[in-house]
């Protein structure tokens, strides 16, 4: 036994991390890798320095970029018969912001909330808890909204949302613990032909897992005609709680995807959030948490970055800003 | 907080895919190959040293992990691990093939075969980038250690054959791999806390 091991809980001998080794370099043939395959499902040890060694060899192996050549990919697709019957995927290949069925719903109180305090500062959480029904809730807000000099069709738009999301309004909401930052698209990404394609990875992640809230809705017909690219977004900050509208969001660069950032105060680092999910016609709603206790940003971006991971700090490619 | 691209994180992702594959749902195979097929593309081409063969086992790799999804074991090695080891046997069998011809050329005769024709239409560049990359990751092993793992993973060399061209009892040989895989193990652990 080789001095000096003690990488693991029991001593493991030395033919037995050869052999591991082999396996992983793919050298064990036989009734040999048959052997060591039956040792491996029953011994967890074992098996933990085997993903340990085959981690160690590959993962250096990942940072390898070639071109890409997406176009190989259609002929993978025909011979296993998928050619026909779908539709590839295009876009950003990690995305890591969870999206949840419950924050669809909180984050649909929020937007509710916020209109309410947005158009009337000095309504309490107490007097909020007091609205007794769905119609007298709508009044209010219509009241509300009415005495706000919004622009007439974020006025539309928002009254659409709101009774949309009206449904989700209980009597005890937890009022008050809200940013709302507007966005403004930057006007050179405006100009730009096209707007953000759907049906890439991160659409897919939102749409098939089970934790992730499936409805990312369009934006109402009044906006459709709009093409301005605009947006707000909704931080609750005492649910780590984020929800984001966006509309006419240009298109990425090819091999780049639009990605969220927040900070706290101008001056400060941005936390990033991460890459978007894929937009039809770069107009969408989406809702999002980070894990950071009492996180209350002032500042929204949203950057182009490489679909190979953003960097320390937003890119320079600005897609929207806000405030 | 979650940071966009922990690794482990899109080790679980691509896991996942897999799975979502064996259990019947295939269009997740456009997202694994999305995110893995460049580095898969140089690591075949480094294996091959010819683009085309190399695009024709990186098409023949996803072909066979979609009809085996099933039998990926997450517990054993990260799916990139998998797919390597997939394209990696065609890609030496195709090796190994060229081997048996007639005209009976070495291994070494076959690779430079590749590596000359690659170069003729300039298509080393990339290669000669991987390999720069991958003489840079290697100073973390030994000259044997760099030696013996390059020979099996790149060249596919049998840790036999490796003992007789190098004149090595095979004991020394499988010694090496080991401690030279425990080494990049150790690098990989020390740049992921947490793993």
């Amino acid at each position: 036994m080789r001095s000096g091991k003690h990488t693991w809980g029991t001593m493991m001998d030395t033919k037995t991390e050869e052999l591991a080794a082999l396996y992983v370099m793919d050298l064990l043939k036989g009734p040999e890798l048959e052997d060591f395959e039956r040792r491996v499902d029953g011994d967890e040890e074992l098996k933990q320095l085997v993903h340990q060694l085959s981690t160690g060899l590959h993962a250096p192996l990942k940072q390898f970029n070639g071109p890409e050549r997406m176009d190989l990919l259609e002929g993978i697709r025909e011979r296993i018969g998928l050619a026909e019957t779908a539709q590839p995927f295009k876009g950003s290949p990690v995305v890591l912001l969870r999206w949840a069925r419950g924050l669809g719903i909180a984050a649909a109180i929020l937007l509710v909330l916020n209109l309410y305090q947005f158009t009337n500062p000095s309504l309490s959480n107490l007097e909020t808890e007091l609205v007794a029904s769905r119609e007298a809730e709508m009044a209010l807000l219509e009241e509300n909204m009415a005495m706000k000099a919004f622009n007439k069709t974020w006025e539309t738009e928002y009254m659409n949302l709101a009774e949309r999301m009206m449904p989700f309004i209980g009597s005890n909401d937890g009022l008050g613990e809200f940013t709302v930052v507007d966005l403004i698209g930057i006007p050179e990404k405006i100009d730009n032909s096209g707007y953000a394609k759907s049906g890439d990875v991160a659409d897919y992640i939102i749409s098939r897992s089970p934790l992730q809230f499936a409805s990312v809705h369009k934006s109402e017909p009044q906006l459709s005609n709009n093409t301005a690219s605009m947006g707000y977004a909704v931080w609750k900050a005492d649910e780590s709680m984020g929800y984001l509208d966006l509309y006419n969001l240009s298109q990425a660069g090819s091999g780049r995807a639009p990605f969220l950032w927040m900070r706290e105060r101008t001056g400060g680092k941005f936390l990033p959030v991460g890459y978007l999910p894929s937009l039809e016609d770069g107009t969408g709603t989406f809702y999002f948490e980070i894990d950071q206790e009492d996180f209350r940003p002032t500042e929204v971006l949203i950057t182009e970055e490489s679909l190979d991971g953003p960097g320390d700090q937003p890119s320079r490619h600005q897609m929207m800003v806000g405030p | 907080m979650k940071t966009p691209l922990h690794k482990d994180s899109e080790d679980d992702l691509a896991a996942g895919w897999i799975n979502r594959i064996a259990n019947g749902d295939p269009e997740t195979l456009a997202a694994l190959y999305r995110l893995y097929h460049r580095p898969l593309l140089s690591i075949y081409l480094g294996i091959l040293g010819s683009r085309e063969a190399a695009e024709e086992v990186l098409q023949d790799t996803f072909v066979r992990a979609f009809h085996k999804a099933s039998a990926f074991d997450a517990s054993r090695g990260t799916a990139f691990a998998w797919l390597v080891t997939i394209g990696r046997r065609l890609a030496i069998d195709r090796i190994r093939r060229e081997r048996a011809r007639p005209e009976n050329k070495s291994l070494e005769q076959t690779v430079a075969d590749h590596v000359q024709s690659d170069e003729q239409s300039g298509a080393d560049i990339q290669q000669k980038i991987e390999y720069d990359w991958l003489a840079e990751s290697m100073q973390l092993l030994t000259s044997s250690q760099r030696t013996i793992i390059e020979m099996a993973f790149f060249k596919g060399y049998t840790h036999i054959e490796i003992a007789e061209k190098l004149d090595l009892p095979i004991g020394t040989v499988k010694s090496h791999i080991y401690r030279g895989l425990d080494a990049l193990r150790k690098a990989h652990l020390g740049n992921n806390d947490g793993y």
